[in-house]
């Protein structure tokens, strides 16, 4: 690409009509610090209503920016990838969801961040970010997106301003600091492997390259999206910052970025598609990741006694789960990572608003102080049972619908390539199901079979409300997955 | 069969499943707003509901309008999945079956419930529960079976929890649910064989595939799988329906409300997992077969035997009811699927009229012992005697249905138990050998059932009323109950006279329900004659029995000294076999051996073994875990205690220090790249 | 011109160092710095491999980036550090860890 200067500029500037979004998120974030300037100390709740319009219109940006024709732009850093838009659909109700229960916090004066005005323009900032992973191109791109997700989310880490939040954020930066110097050295090979930093070119660059230092580049660069998908072994810092950060956080964390971490990895998968396909080194790498974390996040899970730590581990598993999809290869692997995926986001984002609502009235998230709320409330408790089934992946939810996609895909690919590496996956991924039940059933259990301790809750009915309507399409989709099915097959193909 | 019509017959059947759930959802929102209201609505809605059936039923029955409606569920790849809405016969009859007992237990508790604490709740629960009984009824695709298999489940847990301040009521809640999910384990591991086979979980395909022979497997493999997914589908019928060796939960579960216990514990939810093997009877082999007969006969027994020398009035009716179901599953099992669903339905009727009068008869005792502000127990029958002439309503309703359970020609239980009988000694002669101790040992429990049946009777409404001896003028106190609890228990009585079911009291086989379900089956005259006589005799004497013992007394002292209250054979029937201890001794005692075990070893090797003996632990604990009720704190920390190692062993990674985080990353990421290398 | 080998060798070395600093040093601004030296490891290969490279400055470029965002890095690093020592008057990271289990 060897252009005028000219040239160059005017490429610039028609790379713009694709980042319509991400544009205006980066004036949404500006207008925040602005605004919060102006504003007292107990106004701020202003700023997160301003954050809600703000990301609501972005989905009519999102929109316009349309369905990607996969060009490369921006000097070939970005393009707009098939999977683009729904995982941009994705960040963006994510967001929205947890300004929502940012601005539902503070029941009790602990858990109380509506009034943290810096929060809601780093957070913006985060999907900024979380929007660049999901079109990066380039291995520049990737490390910039990843940075600015990752360095925003130690400070919000930070966030309670208590001691449990600055040892969560240490630990965090750290963890986080020492991957992506891994990652970076990994990148740094595989450039001087292949003399480029874009996917495609890397990909045909490597091909006269002996295995072993390609295998060793690519497992490098590779560490650093296991961190933020926090898949084993890069997973121990997740229940340490889970435990830490204020919950609605943890929720997002526990989605968004793990979801932008498996973006990054489809680029580089299908970017190295062919060098993938002859060498299956990588893939079995992917599958060891996968199996070691769904064991450690079940085994580890069943232990916990906090739920937001038990959450932790099975989002660790669950980012086993995602892998699975991947491994197959398959276009029925794919639709199944991402029908996987819009389910997840309702899910998890169901029980951390649960867990919100119960640390608020009870003062921590310990599963034993849930004892007789199920009974107490049954509205709530039915609603826990249907989502901690969903998260069991049991019929009645979509969890199941969405683990028997992943299942079935993985079954085809060991039919047609008769590989007894995914038998193992796919009757080892199936036993661990089952393993799950525990300690997902232990809240209900307690909240149904133990006696309540006369303890007061009180409930918002508008937290009930959001309850509702991230558990309802959980049922939903069960009944009617084709409806989801139909919505991702016009984003994504 | 018209389309219009048909497809009318599937909307009003979706009407009639779906109203109770809107009942629930209506009182579990605004149950505190309503108030006394809530549980007029709900029996209202059920009462509809029941109308509405009947109707199906007319239509089904004698206009032949059976119907099975397709809905697509979700098509992935080539496997399209569908909904169906199965309308037949048996489902139309189930379906009358359901919503009339729900309906009557509505209506009676409206009255036995009244004044409690979370009296809308009650009827939400209840809501809930019919909505979900009717969802297994009408359903054909396996997988949804299983969710309102368990939806069942849910709604009985909390309806045996339902007075939560009760200690007991919790602790059976929870031993249901445990229990129950040994038997689920089971189910799944069916339903996993049938979808591994067909490829579908729609039973009329299954069905349809099995007939013509297309299975997904190869050859080697489909007896294996047919014969395991049968297996594992009769766990589950063990598991809901209380079969050896997982009865222990239904006696506990008397502690829920009385009304309760006659429309789930006695009439409906345990018999669905007799009506779910009637549904997938066709895939059993003969191995299968002989297992269901075998656990449905060692059931019928031993609950009999245990039903001999219980006191408390609902004991005796929980294990007559495990009775009853073995009863039927023997029928399952010796291949007369039409007379086990025929002692279903006579069954629901019968058995709810039992239990219902007996909830009137606990509910006039708690009035007694209100009024008097003396303390005793409600439902002991020794302080019971002589209410006949007190409460005549319930002793008449009590008397047809206590002689249809003890099988006296005339009753409608002497149809359908004999019908099962002739099933096991045809089944007997022909395999010939050990197979005579089926119908052998269903007679002996058939002599037991009309004694205790008649001990009973005369325990509770002949005689004097012993509490007298204790407070005086007690039988005074005694009032009358109202017409809501009258009506069902009318209703219920007459249902259990055998006339409705047969024309000729003496024969089933050609009355009009049992004349449908029993296909072509071929029956031996001369046999079904020696079966009747015979089952009848016992019937006459097991009573005649039970009137020398308890009534008259002539023998009384003689049963005393044949069996004193410390001669074993009491003790065993009292105690039901003393399965609980068994449980708790042997199976408890030695996992925590077998766990403390696993613990050393754990510690003396490290690493790459202990995972699998962790996963072995896990797996284990999931085994026995639902006997843990001896255990202090219960199933939760058994679990922690068992997989304690496990938990130290991945905790150990997580100590808190971030070098060492970091540590561990390193050393398992290059580890793997080793591995990946070295391939 | 030096041959590219020699360019891995010091980089090579000076990853293992960070690596080594990282894991070893306790107090958690010294373990901030070993994670500088692991990104200039990184630096300095991709402005070696830039000689390879048809455009030439794509590396170079990279290189400016990440010096851009370990400055950040190291900000935010010494602004959470400055938090825990007020919690925990240690800089420490053995003494960081009531988070466990």
């Amino acid at each position: 690409m060897n252009l005028s200067l000219s040239d160059k500029l005017n490429h610039i500037l028609e790379s713009i009509s694709s980042l319509y979004a991400e544009g205006w998120l980066a004036v949404l974030f500006i207008a925040l610090i602005i605004i919060e300037l102006f504003l007292t100390s107990k106004k701020k709740l202003v700023l997160g209503v301003v954050a809600l319009i703000g990301l609501a219109i972005n989905f009519l940006f999102i929109q316009k920016t349309g369905t990607g024709n996969e060009a490369p732009f921006m000097l070939g850093l970005l393009a707009i990838h098939k999977s683009s838009l729904f995982f941009k659909y994705l960040f963006n109700f994510s967001g929205m969801v947890v300004i929502l229960m940012m601005m539902l916090s503070g029941n009790n004066k602990q858990e109380d961040f509506k009034n943290y005005g810096e929060f809601y323009s780093l957070f913006i900032a985060i999907i900024l970010g979380l929007n660049l992973m999901a079109m990066a191109n380039n291995l520049l791109m990737v490390y910039l997106s990843i940075e600015l997700v990752s360095i925003t989310s130690y400070v919000l880490t930070v966030f309670k301003f208590d001691k449990k939040g600055a040892e969560g954020g240490i630990k965090y930066l750290l963890f986080g600091a020492i991957s992506s110097g891994v990652m970076l050295y990994g990148m740094s090979l595989l450039y001087g492997f292949s003399g480029s930093l874009v996917f495609s070119e890397i990909a045909s660059g490597l091909a006269h390259i002996p295995t072993i230092p390609v295998i060793i580049a690519l497992g490098m660069t590779l560490g650093g999206l296991f961190f933020k998908i926090s898949a084993a072994p890069f997973h121990i810092w997740t229940p340490d910052v889970y435990e830490a950060a204020p919950t609605p956080l943890v929720a997002f964390f526990s989605v968004a970025p793990k979801a932008a971490g498996i973006a990054v990895l489809l680029t580089f998968i299908q970017g190295f598609e062919n060098f993938v396909q002859e060498e299956k080194g990588i893939i079995y790498l992917l599958g060891f990741v996968a199996g070691l974390s769904i064991l450690i996040g079940n085994f580890s899970a069943i232990w916990q006694k906090s739920a937001k730590r038990m959450l932790a581990y099975s989002s660790i598993a669950h980012s086993g789960f995602l892998l699975l999809a991947i491994i197959p290869l398959s276009a029925s692997g794919y639709s199944g990572l991402y029908f996987y995926l819009g389910i997840y986001v309702f899910m998890n984002f169901a029980a951390f608003v649960f867990i919100q609502f119960f640390e608020e009235t009870s003062g921590n998230d310990s599963i034993e102080k849930m004892k007789g709320t199920g009974l107490s409330f049954p509205v709530i408790g039915i609603l826990v049972v249907t989502i901690m089934i969903a998260l069991t992946g049991l019929p009645i939810t979509a969890g199941f619908t969405a683990k028997l996609f992943i299942f079935s895909a993985l079954w085809e690919a060991y039919q047609n390539s008769g590989e007894g590496f995914m038998l193992t996956l796919f009757i080892f991924g199936l036993f661990n199901t089952l393993i799950a039940l525990f300690y997902y059933l232990k809240i209900p259990f307690f909240m149904f079979f133990r006696p309540n301790e006369n303890q007061q809750f009180s409930i918002q009915p508008v937290q009930t409300a959001l309850l509702v309507v991230l558990t309802l399409p959980l049922i939903f989709f069960f009944f009617k997955p084709d409806v989801l099915t139909g919505f991702l097959n016009t984003l994504l193909f | 069969m018209e389309g219009a019509q048909t497809n009318d017959i599937a909307i009003i059947a979706t009407g009639i499943t779906l109203m109770p759930l809107f009942s629930f959802l209506l009182l579990i929102f605004f149950g505190k707003k309503l108030e006394k209201k809530s549980g007029i609505l709900a029996t209202a809605v059920l009462a509809f509901s029941a109308l509405l059936s009947l109707y199906v039923f007319y239509q089904v029955w004698l206009n032949q309008g059976s119907t099975l409606t397709h809905f697509e569920w979700f098509s992935h790849q080539t496997n399209a999945f569908v909904i169906g809405i199965n309308i037949d016969k048996l489902a139309a009859i189930m379906l009358v079956v359901v919503t009339l007992v729900s309906g009557l237990v509505h209506l009676f508790s409206l009255v036995y419930m009244k004044g409690d604490k979370n009296f809308p709740r009650y009827f939400a629960y209840l809501g809930l529960f019919t909505f979900s009984m009717l969802g297994i009824i009408l359903t054909n695709n396996i997988i949804f079976i299983y969710i309102f298999w368990e939806l069942v489940g849910v709604s009985s847990y909390l309806l045996i929890g339902f007075w939560q301040e009760k200690p007991a009521a919790l602790k059976a809640s929870k031993k249901a649910f445990l229990v129950n999910r040994i038997g689920d384990a089971g189910f799944l591991v069916g339903i996993l064989s049938l979808f591994a086979l067909f490829q579908n979980t729609d039973l009329g395909i299954i069905a349809s595939k099995h007939f013509s022979g297309v299975y997904a497997v190869d050859f080697a493999s489909q007896y294996l799988l047919i014969s395991l997914a049968g297996m594992g589908l009769f766990c589950g019928a063990i598991g809901k329906s209380a079969q050896f060796p997982l009865s222990v939960w239904l006696p506990d579960a008397m502690e829920g409300p009385t009304p309760v216990s006659a429309l789930i514990h006695a009439a409906t939810m345990v018999a669905a997992g007799v009506y779910m093997l009637a549904r997938i009877a066709f895939i059993f082999t003969p191995e299968v077969q002989i297992v269901i007969a075998a656990i449905g006969t060692i059931t019928a027994f031993m609950a009999a035997y245990a039903a001999l020398s219980q006191n408390d009035i609902k004991a005796v009716l929980a294990f007559s009811t495990i009775s009853q179901l073995g009863y039927m599953v023997m029928g399952i099992g010796v291949g007369t699927v039409g007379a086990s669903l025929f002692h279903l339905v006579t069954h629901a009727f019968f058995k709810a009229c039992l239990f219902l009068s007996a909830g009137a008869i606990i509910h006039v005792m708690h009035q007694v012992e209100h009024d008097t502000k003396a303390h005793f127990d409600p439902q002991d029958m020794r302080n019971m005697g002589g209410l006949r002439k007190k409460i005549p309503v319930v002793f008449i309703a009590y008397l047809f249905s206590a002689m249809a359970l003890a099988g006296l020609p005339l009753f409608s239980g002497f149809l359908s138990k004999d019908a099962i009988l002739v099933g096991a000694y045809s089944f007997a002669s022909e395999y010939g050998g050990a197979a005579y101790l089926i119908p052998l040992f269903g007679f002996l429990s058939a002599l037991f059932t009309a004694f205790y049946v008649g001990r009973q009777l005369i325990m509770v409404f002949f005689g004097e009323f012993n509490l007298e001896d204790k407070i005086k003028d007690a039988g005074n106190y005694i009032q009358d109950i109202s017409w809501e609890m009258k009506l069902p228990l009318v209703i219920l009585g007459f249902l259990s006279i055998g006339f409705v079911f047969s024309l000729n009291p003496f024969d089933g086989e050609n009355g009009w329900l049992l004349a449908t379900f029993k296909g072509n089956l071929v029956i031996d005259h001369s046999q079904k004659l020696l079966v009747e006589v015979i089952s009848a005799s016992l019937a006459i004497s097991g009573l005649g029995l039970a009137w020398l013992v308890y009534g008259n007394r002539v023998l009384y002292n003689l049963k005393q000294s044949l069996f004193p209250k410390s001669s074993f054979a009491y003790k065993l029937s009292l105690n039901f076999w003393y399965m609980d201890s068994f449980y708790e001794r042997v199976l408890v005692k030695n996992s925590i051996l077998i766990a403390e075990k696993l613990k050393t070893f754990d510690l003396s090797i490290i690493d790459g073994i202990v995972n699998k003996l962790a996963l072995f632990n896990v797996i284990f604990a999931h085994i026995i875990a639902w006997v843990d009720k001896y255990i202090v704190d219960g199933f939760v920390n058994f679990m922690v205690m068992v997989s304690g190692k496990t938990g130290n062993l991945t905790r150990s990674f997580q100590g808190g220090k971030v070098q060492s985080y970091f540590a561990w990353t390193l050393f398992g990421f290059i580890c793997l790249l080793i591995y990946l290398i070295n391939e | 011109m030096i041959p590219i080998e020699h360019f891995l060798y010091i980089s090579g070395a000076l990853f293992c160092i960070g690596l080594t600093v990282v894991l070893v040093k306790k107090n958690a601004i010294v373990v901030l710095m070993g994670i500088e030296l692991m990104l200039n490891a990184a630096n300095l290969n991709l402005v070696a491999f830039s000689q390879y490279d048809a455009q030439l400055i794509q590396g170079q470029m990279f290189s400016l980036f990440v010096i851009v965002i370990a400055a950040a890095e190291a900000a935010v690093g010494l602004a959470i550090i400055l938090k825990v020592y007020h919690f925990f008057q240690s800089a420490d990271l053995d003494d960081i860890k009531e988070l466990k289990g």
